[in-house]
């Protein structure tokens, strides 16, 4: 599955940003749940979200997303 | 999408809404016996008001179902996390589940069908209770899923 393929940093650039995931969901217009679907791994969001969470995060999307080699 | 309220607890309104899948989905399949008593009825008593009545409750609560399933209820137009993009592929997933369960439903009533008669105004309360409940309930759990 290509799901599988995506690494993210997403909990350690919240985390530093002193942010839960509900704070970070606000930011971003999602549930609660979705961030915490998207940092565990088991979704893979839209290139808009991904621009959304590096803008709410100060980071660019490629810091917070990787493909896995 | 209309602009989030600070008092709308988009939380509790998710989870509000998965349990209401659930009982949704269980309810709807709970009529079934007695929409098919209703058409059995029919066809050995001819028309009655109240048969009429059960099976049109029937049909208007499965269009209920369906447009809730589908649009994600009149609380999911008051803020879009209701509605987010986790939300809408797994609206997809269960949508995608049901129609593969529907269409086997069909065939294998179909197959039935050669060898043993099969009473179609029995059957098409069954697959219409297929078709709406397996997306709403497997809606309701893929909802559930990442809610720790």
């Amino acid at each position: 599955m290509g799901d599988l393929a995506l690494k993210n940093r997403l909990k350690e650039a919240r985390t530093e940003h002193g942010l839960t995931q509900a704070e970070l969901a606000v930011r971003v217009s999602v549930s609660r749940k979705t961030i915490n679907t998207v940092e565990n791994g088991v979704f893979v969001p839209s290139t808009i979200l991904a621009l959304k969470l590096a803008e709410a995060l100060g980071r660019k999307v490629e810091d917070l997303f990787q493909l896995a080699q | 999408m209309s602009e989030p309220s600070k008092s709308f607890d988009v939380e509790y309104e998710i989870k509000r809404r998965r349990k209401g899948l659930f009982v949704i989905a269980i309810v709807f399949t709970s009529m079934l016996g007695g929409v098919i008593a209703a058409t059995d009825d029919i066809a050995s008593h001819g028309v009655r008001a109240i048969d009429v009545f059960r099976i049109g409750a029937f049909i208007i609560i499965a269009l209920g179902v369906l447009i809730f399933v589908l649009t994600g209820g009149p609380r999911a137009f008051r803020h879009p996390a209701m509605n987010d993009e986790l939300v809408r592929a797994n609206r997809a997933k269960a949508l995608r589940l049901g129609y593969v369960v529907f269409v086997l439903s069909t065939m294998a009533i179909y197959v039935s069908s050669l060898f043993v008669a099969v009473d179609f105004s029995e059957v098409l309360p069954v697959l219409i209770t297929v078709g709406i409940a397996v997306p709403t309930l497997s809606f309701a759990i893929l909802e559930q899923n990442g809610e720790k």
